[in-house]
């Protein structure tokens, strides 16, 4: 059981004339199960990338077909619990930073459980957990967030979605505005939660973090799903990344780079620096004697 | 003398907390320079100082030899303009080709040289096409053109880009980056940026650290610095991390060989 939607087609708006409508999303049938998956949404702005994670946790009700999410179907108009949908399946949006509102941090934390019919001690219990996930230090827990450096509230912003206990968590554009050191803390928490048996779903325009951290790959182009496959597949082809202008990530091009220059046999279709360098070692390298 | 020279500078928001500290800098006229840094290194703080935004409590900022103060100021600010990093942040007009022109009409420019202009700097940006939009239905790549046409339409001699291109999808970096490549070397240009690849194609880097500047030199040199660098919490080229693994490889007898491919490689086009 995960998130299942099936011939969802959504629109913000529908004109007193039907057939005017426009439609934001369109013949989505889609599968994501609610462990393990570590899954990157990408797509040009507009493609409808935010509307679809906001249909994954009843943010957006689907204007036709259903969204099923860990058991509740939810359609455009029927009666369903969103609690445990929205407790379950935890949303991070842009610039979470933006959204802390509590005089400490800890208290901050504790709003999303306490709302959820956590009691006072669980929710304290949760956020203290929570906050140790994130690496947020103890003392900064007592602050008022906005006393916080920007990295800082970001992780408290994180913990609060954290410690409602989601399976899937959904993080839109978690990099944008961090320094390359901060980013990698950030993606790195994510994959240790992933590790936990999580969920993680990111809407992202940046191929380095999808080729590093990602193992399925979601292309949105206008409302459509254009493609939903591994990774490791969507970099194997090189057609693909440039029919959906999508970057190389930079491993991939200085692969690439030797392959034009030394007219070699070498596979460019590398993620990590170990992978890539041995690459290069097998092409380029020779041994002592 | 270069085009902007800071001398001494130090700025804090709160007390014994200096974002810039004690800052030396000049920088030539029409060279392309990249200002690299964590968050809170100070980098946009000095963006700031040197449009006049903020004031610093001790140095000071030469603007083409006249110095920063807030007699000059009025007349300095026409040299230099500013594009921020949100693009939906930065519109006043109700039109794109409103917006363009706002700089214009707070200038007294008479209505039929401010028409020609704005045609000008648009077609420059590549967003000719656009100019009876609202400025809401552009993409961000497209608001970002936008509001560099708003800085060029009154011919600064020194452009400064505060991460304009952090919030963009690819493609929104791409189109910037081509309308950047227009009057790259015929103005000065300042970037501010998370993004190496950015600043490999830079005349020179500048990283700065605890406000002040660790690093200064031409993109080959800069990114060789690797301890340095990284003590700037910055992280260092993919191509210098394989280098280090090439450097580690026992085995490996035409070390130097490789080592210099990739290098190479590195910094093409």
């Amino acid at each position: 059981m995960g998130i299942n939607f099936q011939d969802v087609k959504f629109a913000y708006y529908i004109p007193r004339n039907k057939k005017k409508t426009r439609y934001q999303l369109t013949d989505v049938n889609l599968k994501i199960s609610a462990e393990n998956e570590f899954i990157g949404i990408v797509g040009h702005t507009g493609s409808g990338k935010s509307t679809l994670v906001q249909l994954m946790n009843a943010l957006n009700r689907p204007t036709y077909g259903s969204v099923e999410v860990l058991g509740h179907k939810v359609t455009r108009k029927n009666k369903t619990l969103l609690k445990p949908i929205r407790q379950n399946v935890g949303l991070v949006f842009q610039f979470p930073e933006y959204q802390l509102f509590e005089q400490t941090s800890l208290e901050d934390i504790m709003f999303g459980p306490k709302n959820f019919g956590f009691t006072k001690e669980e929710a304290e219990k949760n956020a203290l957990e929570a906050a140790k996930i994130v690496g947020l230090n103890e003392e900064l827990l007592e602050k008022n967030p906005f006393t916080l450096s920007g990295g800082e509230m970001r992780k408290v912003a994180i913990s609060g979605i954290l410690a409602s206990k989601p399976k899937i968590l959904i993080f839109d554009e978690p990099t944008v505005g961090l320094d390359p050191k901060t980013k990698n803390e950030l993606m790195n928490l994510l994959l240790d939660l992933n590790k936990m048996g999580k969920t993680i779903i990111i809407v992202t325009h940046d191929m380095e973090v999808v080729s590093r951290y990602c193992d399925r790959v979601i292309v949105l182009e206008q409302g459509k799903i254009a493609l939903d496959l591994p990774k490791k597949e969507l970099f194997s082809k090189k057609e693909l990344l440039d029919r959906y202008s999508l970057d190389y990530p930079v491993l991939m091009k200085l692969l690439q780079r030797i392959k034009d220059q030394y007219n070699v046999d070498i596979d460019v279709n590398k993620f990590t620096l170990e992978d890539a360098y041995l690459e290069i070692r097998k092409v380029l390298g020779k041994n002592h004697g | 003398m270069g085009i902007i020279e800071i001398k001494n500078l130090t700025f804090s928001y709160e007390k014994n907390k200096k974002i810039i500290d004690n800052l030396n800098l000049s920088i030539e006229k029409g060279s392309y320079v990249v200002i690299l840094g964590h968050n809170g290194s100070g980098k946009s703080t000095l963006a700031k100082l040197i449009v006049g935004l903020l004031e610093a409590q001790k140095g000071e900022i030469y603007i083409e030899g006249t110095k920063l103060s807030i007699d000059s100021i009025d007349d300095l600010r026409q040299r230099i303009g500013i594009v921020f990093q949100n693009p939906d942040s930065q519109f006043v007009g109700i039109t794109v080709k409103d917006d363009i022109a706002f700089g214009l009409e707070n200038r007294n420019v008479p209505y039929e040289q401010m028409k020609g202009k704005v045609l000008e700097v648009a077609k420059l940006v590549g967003m000719e096409n656009h100019l009876e939009k609202n400025p809401e239905e552009l993409s961000g790549g497209e608001k970002q053109r936008v509001a560099l046409a708003g800085v060029l339409v009154y011919d600064p001699e020194i452009v400064i880009l505060d991460e304009a291109t952090s919030m963009l999808d690819p493609k929104g970096v791409f189109e910037v980056n081509q309308a950047i490549q227009q009057f790259k070397h015929k103005k000065t240009i300042i970037a501010i940026t998370h993004n190496l690849e950015e600043a490999l194609y830079a005349d020179r880097v500048i990283v700065l650290n605890q406000g002040k500047v660790v690093l200064d030199d031409i993109p080959k040199r800069a990114f060789n610095e690797e301890e340095i660098l990284k003590a700037a919490n910055l992280d260092i080229l993919e191509s210098m991390k394989l280098i280090d693994l090439v450097k580690e490889d026992q085995d490996l007898s035409n070390k130097k060989e490789i080592e210099e491919i990739l290098w190479e490689l590195t910094f093409k086009m």
